[in-house]
């Protein structure tokens, strides 16, 4: 099953022809059949990695019935990127371009709501199910299917965890990764919850951040939940006010800290941990039920 | 990003909020005209100045130049004072908190009104704090702005100068893509005006607002500013342990080890995509010059880019005489020639990120 992409995704990206599209096409096209094309505007007949460009996104669905995407348009084309998307039907679009103006954020998340649309991001390393589905920039050569969720903010914590996984002999079933910007589309909670209905799921490993309330929110689903969380909030030596290279990981009022979310994680009855390192001993003891090779 | 004091006062000016009449001064020369008694102001781009002693009445024009020139040069909360503001004193019948603030939460601006304005609305608790959500669509209209009122317990006649206020805030809010517009405290007088006694914007560095904010008020110390200049991000902590890497997450967490070790990180640097040797070296060598690090820590795990390229960047900008210790944890793409590199070089080199931990640690203790 997995959790918002797998082998049913049929997916595009958007700015395909950029530098950055480019190596988001060939990075996909190599892991996954389930691409099935790139979109950029007067690129139409073009071919790269091996599948075709369309001129507009109403065009790739009509054509390929797409029904994911990547956006990997500049800052000052992501709004309209966005937009397109949706217009054309597009159910789930992760937006991997950085520094959208937190008021056009916020104008786009809300058309995505009314449209019944799932955005993951901006600023996000997306979403993959290993070996199904991937509207994410993560290296799929490091990941490999199994049955351990993972929720983060972050694409670099992300592979620390996923190989630490792997020595435990757990593959991954879903892994998303939210962004580092103040407003983002999906979040944890949603995440969690979809994590708890999913029976390819047996476990979760969540890695937050200093700053919102995401995290907040989290705790309340895994109170709910039955199957083991594993949980590291980074940021506990952040000063007050100062944006920790995501913009959105800024301890801003008393309560948003990650000392205080790590507190409440673990009232829920996440296993938290404090620092980094200590993550694998917990991944161990708290997943030590689930049975690895049926990974 | 917070706009100064008087920047924002002037821009909800514009918008038509009543603010305080006063005067900028930056060289302890006050103008003729001052209203006296008089409040001084210390401008930074921070919070909490009542508390810190950046805020002071002066009763006579002598007392005012006094006050001015002492918290001119002066340093509060880590920002010097370069400019205070000089305002008449008002006569306060009543103290108000309005804002509005884009909340991350409901993805969408929010409406806050309190009772109990004045130094620190966090004290008022929740509670007696109203919240409106503004809609896309609909934002701020007549009626949020009586029910507002309502909450307070505004008495008729200051209905429609309310209403104004909350206008002229929504406007700047909207019109300068504003992450926070806040009036604490709104002031009822006694002659009843309501008058912003002090304004607090925030204006996002991607957004429009941006242009507001110079360089000198911008919240950034010399080697933030360089790293944004190189394409990377800085963030200038206060300790001896400089922290580079690729990725905001596996920085925060690099600290926080580094941290729940006893160790002082000196700040972090987020090398994300930096492609070539060459430009790693630069960035790494004003890194060292501006942070004046004991130790730098380096925690690559890479996926595309190369861990013989940051080894050849480390081993360029290091390897002179006085340079810092080197601790590196490189695994990931050609990461055990990374390593070798390093070693070779004399540097400490390891896979494992908690005995990299370990391994910078045990280098503060020999910098000592």
């Amino acid at each position: 099953m997995a959790i918002f992409v797998d082998e049913n995704s049929r997916v595009i990206v958007q700015g395909a022809t950029g530098k950055m599209g480019r190596a988001f096409m060939a990075k996909l096209a190599r892991y996954y059949p389930n691409m099935v094309g790139g979109v950029a505007p007067g690129r139409a007949g073009q071919r790269i990695a091996d599948r075709p460009i369309f001129d507009s996104v109403a065009d790739a669905v009509a054509a390929t019935n797409a029904n994911a995407s990547v956006i990997v348009v500049p800052a000052a084309a992501a709004s309209d990127a966005v937009c397109e998307a949706l217009e054309a039907g597009i159910g789930i679009m992760s937006v991997y371009t950085d520094l959208i103006p937190v008021h056009e954020t916020a104008r786009f998340l809300r058309l995505a709501e009314t449209c019944g649309a799932t955005i993951v991001g901006p600023n996000a390393a997306g979403i993959v199910s290993p070996g199904r589905g991937s509207i994410s920039e993560l290296n799929d050569a490091i990941l490999r299917p199994g049955r351990i969720g993972i929720a983060s903010k972050s694409g670099s914590l992300t592979y620390e965890a996923s190989t630490w996984l792997e020595d435990l002999g757990f593959g991954q079933s879903t892994i998303c990764c939210l962004g580092g910007d103040p407003l983002i589309g999906l979040r944890f909670a949603g995440v969690m919850e979809a994590f708890d209905r999913d029976e390819e799921t047996d476990g979760v490993v969540l890695l937050g951040e200093v700053g919102g309330t995401d995290e907040f929110d989290a705790a309340e689903v895994i109170t709910a939940m039955h199957k083991p969380v594993v949980a590291y909030v980074a940021g506990h030596s952040a000063p007050p006010g100062k944006p920790m290279g995501h913009a959105g990981a800024l301890l801003s009022r008393r309560d948003d800290g990650a000392a205080a979310k790590t507190a409440a994680l673990k009232r829920a009855g996440a296993s938290t941990v404090d620092v980094l390192e200590h993550l694998p001993a917990a991944m161990r003891e708290a997943f030590c039920h689930i049975h690895a090779s049926a990974s | 990003m917070l706009l100064l004091e008087y920047d924002g006062k002037r821009l909800l000016q514009q918008y038509g909020v009543p603010v305080p009449s006063g005067a900028l001064v930056a060289d302890g020369r006050l103008p003729k005209d001052i209203s006296l008694p008089a409040v001084v102001k210390a401008q930074i781009p921070a919070g909490k100045r009542g508390k810190s002693g950046g805020i002071r009445c002066a009763a006579t024009r002598g007392e005012a130049e006094e006050v001015a020139r002492r918290l001119l040069g002066s340093t509060l909360r880590g920002h010097v004072v370069r400019s205070v503001l000089v305002e008449e004193r008002l006569r306060v019948e009543r103290e108000l908190y309005t804002s509005i603030v884009m909340d991350r939460t409901a993805c969408a601006p929010v409406l806050i009104a309190g009772a109990l304005g004045g130094v620190d609305v966090e004290d008022a608790g929740e509670e007696s704090l109203l919240r409106i959500p503004l809609r896309p669509g609909i934002g701020l209209r007549r009626y949020h702005a009586h029910a507002a009122a309502r909450h307070l317990g505004l008495e008729e006649h200051l209905l429609a100068w309310f209403a104004a206020v909350l206008e002229g805030m929504w406007r700047a809010f909207e019109e300068e893509e504003a992450l926070l517009v806040e009036i604490n405290p709104l002031i009822v007088t006694t002659e009843q005006r309501l008058v912003a006694a002090d304004v607090k914007i925030d204006v996002d560095a991607r957004g429009k607002g941006a242009r507001l904010v110079d360089d000198e008020t911008r919240a950034q110390t010399p080697f933030e500013r360089a790293a944004a200049g190189f394409g990377a991000v800085g963030v200038e902590m206060a300790g001896e342990i400089a922290v580079v890497a690729g990725g905001a997450g596996v920085l925060m967490a690099t600290a926080d080890s580094l941290t729940a070790r006893g160790g002082h990180v000196a700040g972090l640097l987020d090398l994300g995509g930096f492609p070539r040797a060459a430009e790693t070296e630069v960035a790494l060598f004003r890194t060292t010059e501006l942070l004046r690090p004991k130790v730098v820590f380096f925690n690559f795990f890479t996926q595309v880019l190369r861990c013989d390229h940051y080894a050849d960047a480390i081993v360029g900008a290091f390897s002179a005489p006085g340079a810092p210790h080197v601790v590196a944890r490189l695994k990931g793409n050609r990461a055990d020639e990374g390593r070798a590199m390093l070693a070779r070089a004399g540097f400490v080199a390891l896979e494992s990120y908690d005995d990299a931990c370990d391994a910078a640690m045990r280098a503060m203790a020999a910098a000592r």
